[in-house]
Parts: C-alpha cells; structure tokens; sequence
C-alpha cells in the first residue's frame, strides 16, 4: 500500500509496527540506504511546512529522520550517534516533534491533534529502542513521571475507538457494535414477558385480519345483496358487518391495554437498572457527561427505547402482515388490477422517504435555530439586572429578533416543504385509486370478470396496502433512532462501576485513623497534574490543616480518601492498607465529610441529620444537633425535626446548613473526617458557634481540614501548605509563623484584606 | 521588571539553532521567549503577548506591520506553529453518522477529513460570515467570510450545522 490520499493515514497508523516499518522502507526507497535498518516508524498527518499531507516519521539504525513522500524527498534528520533527546510539544491545532543534538534542535514533523496521542506513544517506543540503541550513544531518557501520567490520561481521554480509530460520542463505538446484537440486547429486556408479548403479538395479528375481512363482507354485500335487490340478506349482511368492526374495536382495546402494560413494565426494569448501576460509577463519568444528558437517559431514553420495543416492532409486524396479505388479496381478485396498483407504488415510496429526509434536516433547522434563539433568553432573563445596569436593553433585544428572524425563516421554509411534499403524496396516492376506477370500470362495463362488489373491495384494500407500504419505508429510520437511545443507555449499563468485585478486599472493622499518602500523583485530564509526589503521615486522631491558593490541590488530596478519585501513581494507604484493598463499603462508613457548600436532601430535618446512619434513634439525632450547636435553630422551625428542608422546604441559611452537616458527621461517628472550608461566608458570631461544633466534632478522629481562612486552623495539631500540587511546608500554626515563609505570608495578607475591609 | 510595550519598528526577532525564539529590543537580547496572540480569531495580525518560557508575561507587540522581514517570517512562523487555523475554502460534504458529524473539505492546507461531535459547541459563529470549527481531536478550521465560498458550501453549512 503506497502513501496516497485515500488511505486514511490516521486509520493507517493503527496497523502493526512490523507492517508500518515494511511500507515506510518502501515509501523512502530513494532516502534510506540499502544497508540501514528501520527500526521503528510511525506517522503523522502534515507536513512540516504546514500542509496536511502523510508523514513518515522514521528510527533507522543510522538516523531519526521524516520525510513527507508528497512533497518531494526532503528529509529532516539529525544522526542516531548526535540525538540526545525527543521533544513533544503540543499547541493549539497541531503539534511539533524535535530531535536535539548537542549543537541544535532539528523540527522533525508536525502533526494535528488526531495524531496527539499516538506521536506520543511513538516517542515513549522510540525512547525505548534508542536506549537499546549503542549508536546512540549521547541519548538520555528523560523519566518524568508528570510526563508518563499525561501519556496515560491522553491515551484514556481520546474519544477514538480503540478498535477501529472512530470518534465515538460515547464510551461505546456504534461502528464495532452490531446493530442486531444491540436490538437482540435491547428484546433482552422483554424475555421475562414472553407470555404478554406473544398475547399481543396474537391480538395484533388479530386485527390485521379482522380489518382484512371487511372489504371482502363489503364487496360480497355489493354484489350479493344490492345488485340483487335481496333486503332479506342485507340485514344479515349489515349485522355481520358490525359484527366485525365491534370485534376489530374489542380486539385492538385491549392489544392497546397489553401493549402499554407490556411497555411501561419494561420500561420500569430498563430505568431501575440504569438507575442501580449509575449509583455505583466512579466521580470521572460525573464530570465527564452533564446531569441534565444523565438524567434524559434514563427518562428520554428509555422511553424512546419503549416506543421502539413496543410500538415500532409490532407497527413492523403488522405492516409486514398486512403488505403480503393484502398483496395476495389484491393478486387473487384480479391480477391485471393488482398489477395497475403495483405501479405507481415505486413513486410514492421514493417521495416518502425523501420527503421524509428532507423534512427531517428542515425541523432540525428548526430545533437548533430555536435552540439559538433560547439561549439568548437564558442569557438575558437571569442577567436582567446587568443588562440593565449597563443599559445594554437595545443590544438585547436586536440580538433576540435577529434569533426569532431566524427562526421564523427555517419554519416558512418547513412550510413550503410540506406544502409541497404532502399534496404530491396525496395525489399520488389518488392517482392509484383514479386508475383502478378507470381501469376496473372498464373491466366491469366489458364484461371482463370483474364485479362491481369486487371492484368496491378492491379499492378497500388499496388503502390497506398503501398506507403500511409507506410505514415500512421509514423504518430505517425508526431503527436508527432506536439503536441510537439503545446505545446511549447501554454506555451507562456498560460503564465500569467503581467497585471491582475482588475476593481479596480487607473488609475494615476496627480502624485506628491512621493515614499515610506514598508519593501521590494526580491529575483529572493529561493537561494538568494537580498532585505531584504527595508525601505525609497523619496520626490517629491527628487534624492536619491544609492550605494553599485554589487549584493547588488541597480538595483533590481530601477526595483521594474516600476514593471519589484514585490515585494516578503512588497510594494512598489506611492503617497500612492500600485504600484500593479495601472494600469500599466499609472504608466509607469510616469517613465523614462536611463540605463546602453542604448537600441536603429534600426531607426532613430528622432525615437529613440521619443522613448516614438511617436507623438512628430520635434521641441520638437531638444529642447530634446539640453537639453540633444545631438544636436550638431546629427547635425554632414550626415542625421542628419534622421541618421539611432541601429543594421543595424551607430554606436554610449556609451557617444552618453548615451545621446540619455537622450534626450528620457527629452522628456517623466516623473515625476519619473531612472538613473542607466548613467555615465560610457566616457571620461572627454563627462563625464561633460552627467552630465550637467542630471543636467537639473532631475530637479523637484524624482530621483533615481544608481552609482559606487560616484563623481557623489555630487548633490544628498541623498545617500542610500547598502550591502546585506540593507540599511546600508544614508544622503547627506557630512554627509556620516563625519559618516566615509561604504561610506566614498568606497570614499578613488575609489581615491586612480584613483590616482594610474594617476600616473602609 | 515590569511589562512593556513593544514598537514593530524597533524590536527584532530571531531562533536560535535549538529553534529557541529571541528578541533583541535596543537593549539587547531577550528570551528565551514564547508569543501569543492575544486575539487569535478576532485580529490575528496584531497584540502578539510576550512571555518567557514559563509564560510569565513581558510584554506585547501591538501589531506585527513594520517589523522587518526577517523578524516577521520568524514571528509569523511561531504564531502559525503556536495557533494552527486551515482556512476552510469548501465544503465538499457533512454526514450524520451516529450523531458525529463527518465532514469532508478543502482547506488552504490541503484536503481534510475530521469529525465534529457537538454541533453548539463546537460551531462556533462569531459573525453570520465567521465561522469557526473545531473537530473532535480539537483541531481548530476557519471560514472567515462564508458568503465568499461556492453556494454549495454555504447551503451545506447553513443545511447541517
């Protein structure tokens, strides 16, 4: 395979590094000579000029070279015997791979942002040969840890499937799913309800041949009985009739009623199991996906998926059973006829499923116009009070009519599609009808075999034909949207939860509190390392105070404990145990967490404070809020401990929540707690009164406390103080002041903010 | 030392052979440094930020017209390493697949193929003439003035974004 535009070089890059190596000793045939050896090749997208054009970047045993095959043979090399090190450096769009020698540094190739990942891992092997390498011999590996962890999160971060190098808009790549294996996955779900679904399945079936036998009756009627003048037969004829139509009406009532059932039943097992399994996902698929996409999988589409189970697969079945049987109906009553109906069935399809398409890119148009114009409403209705205050009313409104202009156009113009289209569907349909009027009038009048009764449940079964026929040309569609929500709640389903079921885990009964952090690195996405080589101990019963600018990793060293997070590199280790052999139960019931901005639940008072320990006594939930200067507040509510509080209830001012959360970790009686900032945002005197709390909260737990108030460290047997992701310097509140350093500085600052705050 | 502004008519820019960037303002030289612009989108040619290599600032060059020609190869170099944007010149197709957008083009760059995962986000409208696109990689395209490419390219534009 030669270097040509239609291979994808991305899709390329994936092949085995034996094969790459072959192909690029063929592509650079004029460049390498007969005696050097390729000893890794990899390549890249664009040129170093800047162009997209496929690039080898090529270890042989002389020289580290690339070469862009397109643009003639100009090669940039530095030889294997002067390379010292490999640099990656990564911009906005693209990025550049450097050799440097110990007199210059040579651009090798640049590559756009699809390539990041994998010019990185290149590096990482090609590191690895040229270490092997005795030629090499001024090369030095750099062994940066920071640098092995942004590799792994890079690789764990692209959206490519692994396997076939796609952007998948999910965990799960809809290319390597077979779309039978996840409709068979999502039919999984209505094993349990066999019995109903082939009851409705039977029902269905049903009606498809009750609505099949009244043309026939109303034909056999034309011809038996009025052409007969027979009034004796046509009161039978007429009861029949009913008869059928009554039996169709009885038949399809409770096919609805088993249908629904059936549906809303799977539909509860499918949420309850997206539900079950989401509570037990790690923090990184929160982060990763919005709540409000959460929480439309699990009610949108699950119900997109009922429709589909329910709705679409019978609506399928019965348009399948009604076109054949209709279809040998019609060919059995006359097959000239028949045959006239066939013809402009090619028509009418085609214009369905173009009409169809066609409508669906305008009424997107119409949904992301409105979007656009919603937006500018979301922006300016809770921003009123800058508008306004910037007088920016007129710039507002002119972006809001520009919006609703917009808007406007994509709906005239969906208009004048289906002013266009439907009518054409109608008449072509009619024309159908037209012609077996003309056409089977003639038969009739001629004498050709043909009644007048068959002619009228002819044209009965017309429509019964066409209308399933045009159903079943979009089922395509119907399908894709269905695999489509399937997918999105098959990646919830098939996301890995947090807790990997091991035998080994140390289920933790009695704990002595104590932690230690073993040269802890951490980052959330490859681009920052947010903890670099932690290393500390914290006694039992110890409260370690942490301070430190925001971002410099005090929440995300707090987070490590209760395993919201794991560790990129090192441990984290309890009494000795890696936190990761731990069940994760029983290490959680070890911790509380007072937060920041403290989470209560909508219920009760009584309920919140038992938040954690849902058996506890009323005595125990009282003596709780007392210690934790709550009570007195709470006995202030009309209902007391029987206030409704949380989203729907009363609402609670932050020092009140603040305490709540208190009385909730007093109650858990954890043998380890985190405070992050308990006290923030509250006046003195609720201050003191939170501080009191705290005081008898941490007694005798190891404590860790993240502050940006220092005064509130005071009581902390000791302060860590961090910047960047490291601990810069520690001890007690006193030896910070007297190392007169990081500490002591913030310390001057936040007096001088808050004397300055006193005296304006 | 305090941050300054720079005249293109006085300051000069060069690399080094390690491909480290320098600038000499009357007062010697300076750097190694990194440039940026500040507006990458809106006006491209000029406010170039000047920082060193930990990206502490030092100063900013206003515009690069008036600086000599060498310095603007070197800068203009740096800058299209530092912010790299293809001009879009056609839309050749966009396909909805799986609910990623493919969309095949032609760029002052060359033929490009990428995907587009987030239709809000990532097409980004800063006029009704400017668009700019970012795939799912996060590589960065441009159209400055739409109205300029063929109606084919616009429709589609206009049809699927």
């Amino acid at each position: 395979m030669a270097v040509n535009e239609q291979s994808d070089p991305y899709l390329r890059s994936r092949l085995p590094q034996q094969e790459l190596a072959a192909q690029a000793r063929k592509d650079l045939g004029g460049i390498l000579a007969p005696e050097e050896r390729v000893l890794y090749a990899a390549v890249s997208d664009m040129s170093l000029q800047g162009t997209y054009a496929d690039t080898w970047i090529v270890l042989t045993s002389l020289r580290i070279l690339a070469s862009t095959p397109q643009l003639s043979q100009t090669v940039q090399e530095v030889p294997l015997a002067e390379v010292t090190r490999l640099n990656v450096e990564h911009f906005v769009g693209n990025g550049i791979l450097s050799a440097a020698a110990a007199n210059q540094t040579v651009n090798l190739a640049r590559f756009s942002r699809r390539f990041a990942v994998d010019i990185e891992k290149a590096v990482a092997e090609m590191e690895a040969v040229l270490e092997q390498e005795p030629v090499a011999a001024n090369f030095v590996r750099t062994h940066d840890k920071a640098k092995q962890i942004q590799r792994k999160k890079m690789e764990k971060e692209s959206n490519r499937c692994p396997n076939c190098g796609r952007i998948m808009k999910g965990s799960v790549c809809p290319h390597c799913l077979q779309k039978g294996k996840l409709i068979r996955r999502v039919l999984g779900y209505v094993k349990p309800y066999y019995p109903q679904a082939i009851v409705s399945t039977i029902l269905l079936i049903g009606n498809g041949l009750l609505s099949m036998v009244q043309p026939f009756l109303t034909g056999l009627l034309v011809d038996e009985v009025l052409m007969q003048n027979d009034l004796g037969r046509l009161r039978a004829m007429v009861i029949l009739l009913a008869l059928t139509h009554l039996a169709n009406a009885g038949v399809s009532g409770f096919r609805t009623y088993v249908v629904a059932w059936l549906g809303q039943r799977i539909i509860r097992d499918m949420r309850s199991a997206v539900f079950r399994h989401l509570q037990y996902l790690r923090m990184d698929f929160f982060d990763s996906v919005r709540t409000g996409a959460i929480m439309s999988r699990i009610t949108n589409d699950t119900q997109s998926l009922q429709n589909f189970i329910v709705q679409s697969a019978q609506q399928l079945l019965l348009q399948v059973v009604m076109v054949f049987g209709v279809g040998v109906i019609l060919f059995r009553y006359d097959w000239r006829l028949a045959l006239m109906t066939l013809a402009p069935m090619p028509l009418i399809v085609y214009a369905a499923r173009l009409f169809s398409r066609k409508m669906h890119r305008v009424y997107r148009g119409i949904w992301i116009r409105r979007a656009l114009m919603n937006s500018v409403l979301a922006d300016s209705i809770p921003g009123i009070q800058i508008v306004k205050s910037f007088a920016q009313e007129p710039r507002e409104i002119t972006k809001f009519e520009h919006r609703s202009d917009q808007l406007f156009g994509r709906h005239i113009d969906a208009a004048k599609y289906r002013g266009m289209f439907m009518p054409f569907l109608t008449f072509a349909t009619s024309l159908g009808t037209v012609i077996i009027w003309g056409y089977g009038g003639y038969l009739v009048i001629s004498n050709a075999g043909l009644s007048v009764g068959d002619l009228v449940a002819f044209l009965y079964y017309l429509n019964q034909f066409y209308n399933p026929l045009r159903g079943l040309s979009g089922f395509s569609d119907v399908i894709q949207q269905a695999s489509t929500a399937a997918e999105r709640v098959f990646e919830i389903l098939d996301t890995e939860p947090e807790v990997k079921p091991e035998s080994s885990e140390i289920v933790l009964k009695d704990v002595r509190g104590e932690i230690e952090y073993n040269d802890v690195h951490f980052a959330y996405d490859a681009s920052e390392p947010v903890l670099q080589g932690i290393n500390v101990k914290m006694k039992p019963g110890e409260m370690v105070g942490l301070v430190g600018s925001s971002g410099s990793g005090k929440t995300t060293m707090a987070n490590l404990i209760p395993r919201l997070y794991d560790v990129s590199a090192g441990q984290v280790t309890l009494d000795g145990h890696d936190l990761r052999d731990i069940e994760l139960q029983s290490l959680r019931n070890q911790i509380g967490v007072v937060l920041q901005e403290p989470l209560l639940f909508h219920g009760s008072v009584a309920e919140n404070i038992a938040y954690g320990v849902p058996n506890a006594s009323r005595s125990d939930i009282v003596w709780a809020a007392q210690a934790a200067n709550a009570h007195d507040f709470i006995m202030e509510f009309s209902d007391k401990y029987d206030t409704q509080i949380g989203e729907r209830g009363l609402r609670l001012s932050g020092g009140q929540k603040q305490r709540l959360a208190i009385a909730r970790a007093i109650l858990k009686n954890p043998k380890i707690l985190i405070l992050d900032e308990a006290t923030s945002a509250v006046d003195t005197e609720t201050e003191k009164l939170i501080q009191e709390a705290i005081e008898r909260l941490v007694k005798n737990r190891t404590t860790i406390a993240i502050a940006h108030r220092l005064s509130t460290l005071k009581n902390a047997d000791r302060i860590l103080v961090m910047d960047k992701g490291r601990i810069v310097e520690q001890g007690t509140h006193e030896e910070l002041m007297a190392m007169d350093g990081v500490f002591a500085r913030m310390v001057k600052m936040q007096s001088e903010v808050s004397s300055n705050m006193l005296a304006s | 030392m305090s941050p300054k502004t720079y005249a293109p008519e006085q300051v000069r820019f060069w690399r080094d052979s390690w491909q480290q960037l320098f600038l000499e303002n009357g007062s010697g030289p300076e750097g190694p440094i990194k440039v940026k612009r500040a507006f990458p989108l809106t006006e491209p040619d000029r406010f170039i930020v000047i920082t060193d290599i930990e990206g502490e600032f030092i100063g900013m060059l206003d515009t690069c017209r008036g600086l000599d020609p060498d310095s603007f190869r070197v800068l203009e170099e740096e800058l299209e390493h530092e912010y790299f944007l293809p001009q879009i010149t056609k839309i050749n197709s966009i396909k909805d697949e799986y609910r990623v957008m493919n969309w095949s083009v032609e760029t002052d760059r060359g033929p490009r193929t990428f995907e587009v995962t987030n239709r809000r986000q990532d097409i980004r409208w800063l006029s009704d003439d400017h668009v700019v696109i970012q795939d799912a990689d996060g590589n960065k395209y441009e159209i400055k003035e739409l109205s300029q490419l063929d109606s084919d390219s616009q429709q589609l534009l206009e049809v699927e974004a």
